[in-house]
């Protein structure tokens, strides 16, 4: 079942266009990444998503509701903004039972508490805010969007300016929500390796349109051209089997280092290796390059950029 | 509890536990004590001290406590996360100008009780303000600082960072206009005249009409469009 479902949405601020009819679905249980580069219009969707911007056309459906119309609806979705939306003035644990109240919990102390032992923050919470540190903030932020237990968790640009210790941390509460909850979690985010690691499913956006919308392995068949190492048996054998590949039509690119050809391929092809033993040369290792998700969202992004 | 309450009571703390309040009560007390020197002079002072000074102590307090709990929390884009909970722009608001007009009102009551009492200290005996001037406290002067937080609030909601400094400041100006002009109705030897009262409570009504009018312009697009 789809429990975010945008359609045709278009967005646009006087006479420049930031969303273009855009369509994608999120199911139910599934951490989405919503990738693309520093304005291409991520906040933008997400702000649509929210009910915190109007879209020129088009709709954005929250369990077949629009947030900006249904105050019901929007009790059911936890947020962690760009900005952690803490009150610095205020106790951890404040900044959780004020929003605790808003969103009706029921035996909020117990569930505030439960919290902060959760993200770690527990004796720190009759500290201030102001005296946290960036990622003690963001885990405190995503406390808060889980004090009522949502069903869906937005969560945009979570990792952004914090240390890489601060980011392990933040990534991995995720995807303990993720694992141990089954929470829906969309996820703005330009880091593309924590989409990698914990997103099932991505959708990358470029100037205002969807470009890709998939799985990463899926990502990884479709738009990265078959890249091959071979490892000669020594340094004769590895000048051979360059001038050989160099020379076939289905090579797109092919560079040596030390004893290994890294190949680019225009196609897949299994024929490598009987190519090369029937020309007697002796291949230590070969291997197919997995490509990250950085390499895929650069080809893509540049490609739509040309 | 109601929404707009809880969003009331979290705004009242922080504005009690704020340091502008203590900075106010030492201004309750050094106005209160200024306008007492006066009322030892001429007693009948009293009533346009009490007219007066209680309602600006206490639209200057909301006007301060207005730009923390509005401007403050849309400058530091804090007002985003509120705006995706389930609460209604109208309630929000509201117990935002609640959260402003309580404390200010408190400030209000304080510097009227203040000056009855330190000038009672100056004349070894205390003078009560006319009945008039109860009214004045009791409806008027409350229903002037909601107005005022109100429209103030609405506005630092509604206009662009840029705009809302300015604005803000001719809202100010205003209020303390339709305060002064009613002022120039007191009668004779510090009377309040009863025209001069019904005059400023008519502004106040008249004021928080328009407010009320003027809230459903509230937009999330609209909050969000004009930070930064």
């Amino acid at each position: 079942m789809n429990v975010i479902e945008i359609k045709n949405l278009t967005k646009k601020f006087g006479d420049k266009v930031v969303l273009n009819g855009i369509n994608f679905d999120v199911a139910e249980g599934e951490v989405f990444g919503y990738l693309g580069p520093n304005g291409a219009g991520k906040t933008t969707t997400m702000r649509i998503i929210l009910g915190l911007l109007n879209p020129t056309s088009g709709e954005a459906l929250v369990m077949g509701r629009n947030l900006a119309e249904d105050d019901e609806a929007r009790g059911r979705i936890g947020v962690v903004l760009e900005n952690d939306g803490l009150y610095e003035d205020q106790t951890a644990y404040d900044n959780l039972d004020y929003y605790a109240q808003l969103y009706d919990v029921s035996k909020r102390k117990e569930r505030i508490e439960e919290l902060l032992k959760f993200v770690g923050l527990y004796d720190l919470r009759y500290e201030k805010v102001g005296a946290f540190s960036k990622g003690m903030k963001r885990k405190l932020a995503i406390a808060r969007a889980l004090v009522h237990d949502p069903e869906i968790l937005f969560l945009d640009e979570p990792s952004a300016g914090l240390d890489p210790e601060a980011q392990r941390m933040v990534r991995e509460l995720i995807v303990n929500l993720s694992k141990e909850s089954g929470k829906t979690i969309f996820l703005n985010s330009h880091n593309l390796d924590e989409v990698q690691r914990i997103c099932d499913r991505t959708a990358i956006l470029h100037r205002g349109k969807i470009v890709v919308c998939d799985t990463v392995e899926n990502l990884r068949e479709k738009f990265s051209k078959p890249v091959v190492l071979i490892t000669a048996g020594d340094k004769r054998n590895t000048e051979r089997a360059f001038e050989i590949l160099s020379s076939l039509d289905f090579v797109y690119d092919c560079e040596k280092e030390g004893r290994t050809i890294k190949l680019t391929l225009r196609e897949e092809r299994q024929s490598l290796v009987k190519i090369l033993t029937e020309k007697g040369i002796e291949i230590e290792e070969i291997r197919k390059e997995r490509r990250s998700l950085e390499d895929i969202y650069l080809e893509i992004v540049g490609e739509n950029g040309k | 509890m109601r929404k707009e309450l809880v969003i009331a009571k979290k705004e009242i703390k922080g504005i009690l536990l704020s340091k502008s309040s203590l900075l106010f009560a030492g201004y309750a007390i050094f106005f209160s004590f200024i306008a007492a020197l006066g009322i030892k002079k001429s007693p009948n002072a009293i009533n346009t001290a009490v007219f007066c000074i209680p309602v600006v102590m206490g639209v200057f307090f909301a006007y301060t406590s207005t730009g923390k709990i509005f401007l403050r929390e849309k400058r530091d884009r804090i007002i985003e996360t509120l705006l995706c909970a389930p609460v209604s722009l109208r309630k929000i608001w509201f117990g935002k100008v609640l959260g402003a007009a309580v404390p200010s009102y408190v400030v209000s009551v304080l510097s009227a009780v203040l000056i009855v009492l330190i000038s009672g200290f100056f004349l070894k005996f205390v003078i009560f303000p006319s009945q008039i001037l109860l009214l004045h406290m009791l409806v008027t002067t409350p229903l002037f600082i909601f107005a005022s937080v109100g429209l103030i609030g609405l506005l630092y909601l509604l206009a662009g960072m840029k705009e809302v400094g300015a604005a803000g400041i001719i809202i100010f100006m205003g209020i303390f206009g339709a305060l002064f002009g009613s002022l120039s109705l007191t009668g004779e030897g510090y009377r309040i005249s009863l025209s001069a009262e019904l005059a400023l409570f008519v502004a106040s009504l008249v004021l928080t009409v328009l407010t009320g009018y003027l809230t459903r312009y509230l937009s999330r697009e609209r909050i969000v469009t004009t930070i930064g």
